[in-house]
């Protein structure tokens, strides 16, 4: 009895123990080691950024306003900043991240598809897993390097003359660049002017206030899917000029075109802001060493954001050309976000001609902290026949921790879904996806 | 009566010299000073020292002082990070580590030097006869970072993590007081001393150099 009692206490302070532990240790991905913080001071909800975590990113990956005050992890040095007075004489002072900047992100999908002339069914997959590297070198510049994996899925496309074409995404894609700020401070501006090269094309080639990696949903913009915009890989390398203010922002580049003849693909883009934060952190109600904060709810920023982008590539021997313009706007009011944006592509390819017109239009509110319920209208417009396609996806974010989240989501079309030719059958793009999120 | 005259001029003359003499002789009052208190207003003196000194006092020369002062190298860093003297002081430097080290100075500073390459356990020594700052970097070490501050009169100090500070036995008079750091630009302010009194000052609005 004696013995069961004291068994019973130890089981009892053990969990008490763990529970205290489990309460009280953040897992934490690159940046939060840096700066001991939880992913919330950016994020909301990873991966999207809060308006200061986007003026962390643009700035290089450093808190604007006086990055050493909050650096809690210090970097080596790699020469004391008295160096700039003996340059061209020494090699000019920088540093290093102090721990390894690094973070893993794994996400895993519990699929059911429906709909169809073919029998729903379940998948278990890992959709993505990525490790990450990403931070600043002393004062003016900065990195990324990312090794994502994607699980085989099944992507379909319907072809002009309505039969399909099966496609398996599948491996593993490396993205990397190196950006260099403050060009000509002294002259223009601090970070008026800024370069960048790498896989440049990979993040910031896209709608700029609706960019894939700053969606809340599972599902990725149509617009990015069906304009071939966010497509990774060799495509996506360049080099590109960018820089900010206060409430302004924009990016150019060139990328690699395929290969097959010497034309380049090119990008712009351009966005505004009303209210809020300034995308050079400056701007908001509290003062704190220099950086302004936002006080109620890490994740409001009552502010309008819009702007507009062009791109263009060229494929094939002959250059094919294919273009696409957009223009979009975010509003973010309390704890409500809605945003939405007009897309349209033009491909020259003379096989077919498409012309492809997106419009959406998404909302997000944050019940509390943690939930997020969130609703999105994609409608495509095709010259092709049955290339037409509208969609809804309704859906939900869960965090269970800062970097832990849930995803509970259904995608619907409400017209014309691919038709799989040979059967006649209906393409099962119909889906609920529960999907774990997690980094560290 | 001519002798009564003479004896009494004798004394009062005798009584006047001892009265000079005496005055001579006797110590010098002390001279009434006051304080300067106040507080550096930025998070970066959690980081950084910042000194706040009296940039001149009119009038009135200090000499250096005789006993010796020492800016070490141990476990790689300068010690004291931050090391304010008076014009004219010979500052040794040791190496207290246990690998050679470098000390130089590089082109802009108020002294420009380099003592080379030395090992462990030597000292070297450099005189600062121009005032203002002379950041301190070690050619073997990069990252090694240090500074003398090298000032007119004896009224300086440091402040506290928190930015306080208090300089004490300030002779009266009004005089520009200024605060250093070497994250951010100099800013300055006048004050006036009082004898027996504490002046209050507080820096703020500091940008970044």
């Amino acid at each position: 009895m004696r013995k069961g009692v004291f068994l019973l206490v130890i089981g009892f302070m053990g969990m008490l123990a763990i529970a205290t532990f489990s309460r009280d240790a953040e897992a934490i991905p690159a940046f939060a080691r840096k700066y001991k913080t939880a992913c919330i001071t950016c994020h909301a909800t990873f991966p999207r950024l809060t308006a200061l975590g986007e003026a962390f990113r643009l700035n290089g990956y450093r808190m604007p306003g006086g990055d050493e005050l909050y650096v809690k992890d210090p970097p080596v040095s790699m020469g004391a900043e008295a160096y700039k007075q003996v340059f061209p004489n020494a090699v000019w002072p920088s540093d290093i991240p102090g721990l390894p900047p690094l973070a893993l992100r794994i996400a895993v999908n519990y699929t059911g598809n429906t709909g169809g002339g073919d029998p729903p069914h379940t998948n278990f997959s890992i959709d993505e897993a990525t490790l990450l590297g990403l931070g600043s070198l002393g004062e003016n510049m900065s990195f990324f390097v990312a090794i994502e994996h994607h699980d085989a899925s099944l992507s379909s496309t319907l072809n002009p003359d309505n039969t399909i074409s099966n496609n398996f995404d599948s491996g593993t894609a490396l993205s990397a660049w190196l950006m260099w700020s403050n060009l000509f401070k002294n002259t223009i501006g601090a970070n008026h002017l800024n370069l960048r090269f790498g896989t440049v094309g990979k993040q910031d080639l896209a709608l700029p206030n609706n960019r894939p990696e700053g969606k809340i949903t599972v599902e990725n913009y149509m617009y990015a899917d069906e304009l071939e915009i966010d497509v990774g890989g060799n495509a996506s390398v360049g080099a590109e000029l960018n820089g900010f203010g206060k409430y302004w922002r924009y990016n150019a580049g060139i990328l690699n075109g395929d290969g097959e003849s010497d034309k380049k693909n090119y990008f712009g883009a351009v966005s505004f802001k009303i209210g809020g934060l300034g995308y050079d952190g400056s701007g908001g109600t509290t003062a704190e060493g220099g950086l302004n904060t936002t006080p109620a709810g890490y994740w409001r920023d009552d502010s309008i954001r819009f702007g507009g982008f062009y791109y263009i590539t060229h494929t094939g021997p002959e250059a094919v050309k294919f273009e696409r313009a957009g223009a979009d706007v975010r509003v973010s009011f309390k704890d409500l976000q809605v945003a939405g944006g007009y897309i349209t592509g033009n491909n020259h390819d003379p096989a077919s001609m498409e012309k492809k017109n997106i419009l959406f239009a998404e909302a997000e509110y944050f019940v509390f902290p943690w939930l997020q319920p969130y609703v999105r209208y994609e409608q495509l417009t095709s010259n092709v026949a049955n290339g037409d396609k509208n969609r809804f996806i309704v859906g939900a974010a869960l965090l269970a921790r800062a970097n832990v989240k849930f995803n509970l989501e259904g995608k619907m079309y409400t017209k014309n879904e691919p038709i799989e030719a040979a059967t006649g059958s209906r393409h099962r793009e119909d889906q609920v996806v529960l999907r774990l999120d997690y980094a560290f | 009566m001519k002798n009564n005259d003479r004896i009494g001029q004798r004394i009062l003359l005798l009584f006047t010299a001892a009265v000079f003499l005496l005055g001579f002789a006797a110590p010098a009052l002390p001279e009434a000073t006051g304080t300067i208190k106040g507080m550096v207003k930025t998070p970066w003196v959690k980081r950084y020292d910042a000194l706040v000194y009296i940039e001149r006092v009119e009038g009135k020369t200090y000499p250096p002082p005789k006993e010796k002062v020492f800016m070490s190298q141990k476990n790689l860093v300068f010690k004291p990070h931050v090391l304010p003297v008076l014009k004219g002081t010979t500052v040794d430097f040791t190496n207290d580590d246990t690998t050679i080290h470098n000390v130089f100075a590089p082109p802009g500073s108020a002294k420009a030097f380099n003592l080379g390459t030395y090992g462990v356990g030597v000292t070297k020594t450099e005189t600062f006869n121009a005032l203002g700052e002379v950041p301190l970097l070690c050619n073997v070490h990069a990252e090694m970072a240090g500074f003398i501050i090298v000032l007119q009169n004896p009224y300086y100090v440091l402040t506290d993590k928190a930015g306080n500070f208090e300089i004490k036995g300030v002779p009266p008079g009004t005089y520009k007081l200024k605060v250093w750091h070497e994250k951010l630009k100099e800013v300055s302010q006048n004050v006036t001393v009082e004898a027996g009194k504490s002046a209050s000052v507080e820096f703020t609005g500091f940008k970044n150099r």
